[in-house]
């Protein structure tokens, strides 16, 4: 099966108010794909859906091809973690995972010694082992939360938000995990995240969510060329030049950003170079200097998002 | 798998200072009364038993039932869920892991209770013991943890003063009741006091059993 997750056509309504409207994707297997969006998009509620903690009110979510509300015992190769880490704050980080091995299935006890063993060393915390997970911090819990969703060898992986509250070793430790996982052993990730350059980072795939719709679904190099393709800077010989420029090609409708910085009057225009050469000729302002930036996700992110709004 | 999570509730159960000391206090509280008041109310031991006995185990499992609510404060049952666990296991495997501690506090203080006595008990009086009174904290607790899982927390927070509030009043009237009247068990009497919590449990399955995750989900906030 190439598609390990297949969501389509989801729509979810609470009462009157419609949250998802017609959310599609798919996910191959190894693929890791972001889940983007700002607070209230719809990410959360489309992983519950595919995770049948909620009903859609049309479409379908697939794992493996069937729906994981009905086929419990598909759920046994899906490791989840969610906003809250799961953990039970009485127990010893390894009694917890010991517990949730046991659920998921890992019956023989040395297997299971040997696998938290493993998963602890791995999240960088063998040496906590028999500390209660009351007394860990925020960052701990959630690195204790991902060795959780490991511990059964799930073959997919669903993360909201893994290296929230994570120190920056911590957050490449996460991401080195991830890509490893996917790339070594064929684990399929869906991964959210408000950390665009994260994001950007590991993911293979993305799809933008911004009031219930997807509004961008790409491989993460084409995206960074969308829309309009290219993110220019454009420098003036006075602030005069370039205020008069930045008035005129807004007016116009160009999506652009003034920046002055000592001797320098740029603004950064998502547009075709030679389009934006072409309208400034009609104003008679003088270019001293135009060259293509490198877009980051953040760039194409807000400018979808703003776009939405 | 039940063992498993019935296991993980009452380690967590040894573990909750809390909890065990609200388990201490009632214990204590009811020796106490048994010392002083209740001494010159009621002659007859049984008759403690068979009112006293259940309000203590339903007050202690009251105590723990919380444990639903927090699970859901902390987000584990959302984690839980996602598990190749049902609602109607988790419901199940969390309602014995938390009568039996519940039940041990009750047996401990009866015990207790009679020992201070100094008389035995007889053979329908153990058995109201070993079978009743388990039956009554496990329906109570069945029954107040199926509506944790339904109400939203504001919700939860006003049923717990209800529930606190109805427990405290019952035990008034037990008290009261006591000082009125000597009461002997018979086996019928028993078998009424083991229908009450049985159909209490067996509805409440049902209900559990026709939940779906998505109310669960929704009250979590």
């Amino acid at each position: 099966m190439e598609y390990v997750i297949e969501v389509k056509d989801l729509v979810k309504e609470f009462k009157d108010k419609r949250v998802l409207h017609g959310v599609s994707f798919r996910v191959k297997r190894g693929e890791v794909f972001g889940l983007l969006g700002p607070n209230g998009a719809g990410k959360t509620t489309t992983i519950r859906i595919i995770l049948g903690l909620l009903k859609p009110t049309s479409g379908k979510a697939l794992v493996f091809g069937y729906s994981l509300a009905e086929h419990k015992e598909l759920r046994r190769k899906v490791g989840v973690v969610l906003e809250g880490d799961g953990l039970f704050l009485r127990l010893s980080a390894y009694e917890n995972l010991d517990f949730y091995a046991k659920i998921y299935g890992l019956k023989d006890r040395a297997d299971r010694a040997r696998r938290i063993r493993e998963i602890l060393e791995l999240v960088g915390l063998y040496e906590a082992r028999n500390m209660k997970v009351g007394y860990f911090s925020r960052g701990m819990r959630r690195r204790l939360a991902l060795a959780r969703a490991l511990v059964h060898n799930p073959e997919a992986l669903f993360l909201d938000e893994p290296t929230l509250g994570l120190d920056v070793e911590a957050q490449v430790m996460v991401q080195d995990v991830v890509t490893k996982l996917s790339r070594e052993e064929g684990v399929t990730v869906l991964y959210t995240s408000h950390n665009l350059d994260e994001v950007e980072k590991i993911c293979n795939k993305i799809a933008i969510l911004a009031g219930g719709r997807i509004v961008a679904l790409d491989n993460v190099n084409d995206l960074l060329k969308r829309p309009g393709g290219y993110a220019i800077e454009v420098c003036f010989a006075s602030t005069y030049e370039a205020m008069s420029a930045c008035k005129y090609l807004r007016e116009l409708g160009y999506m652009l950003k003034y920046e002055r910085n000592n001797e320098k009057n740029s603004i950064m225009v998502f547009a075709d170079p030679s389009k934006v050469l072409k309208d400034l000729a009609k104003i008679n302002v003088e270019v001293e200097e135009i060259r293509r930036l490198r877009r980051s996700l953040r760039d194409v992110y807000l400018e979808l998002i703003r776009r939405e709004i | 798998m039940l063992k498993v999570i019935i296991w993980k509730e009452i380690k967590e159960t040894i573990r909750d200072r809390n909890m065990l000391s609200s388990a201490l206090s009632i214990t204590l509280l009811m020796v106490m009364l048994n010392m002083t008041a209740l001494r010159q109310l009621i002659a007859n031991l049984e008759t403690f038993i068979l009112y006293m006995a259940p309000c203590i185990g339903v007050l202690v499992g009251f105590s723990l039932s919380y444990r639903f609510t927090r699970e859901k404060q902390e987000g584990t049952i959302e984690t839980l869920l996602c598990s190749p666990l049902t609602l109607k296991e988790l419901w199940l495997s969390k309602v014995i892991g938390l009568t039996i501690p519940s039940y041990v506090v009750t047996l401990a203080t009866v015990t207790i209770l009679i020992l201070i006595r100094g008389h035995g008990i007889g053979e329908i009086v153990a058995v109201y013991i070993l079978l009743v009174i388990p039956m009554f904290i496990a329906s109570a607790i069945g029954l107040l943890g199926y509506l944790q899982y339904v109400l939203g927390m504001k919700q939860v927070q006003m049923l717990n003063y209800v529930v606190f509030f109805t427990l405290f009043a019952t035990l008034y009237a037990v008290v009261r009741k006591l000082s009125l009247e000597t009461t002997t068990i018979s086996w019928s009497s028993i078998c009424l006091a083991l229908m009450l919590p049985l159909i209490i449990l067996t509805t409440t399955y049902h209900l559990v059993a026709r939940l779906s995750k998505e109310k669960v989900i929704l009250t979590i906030n």
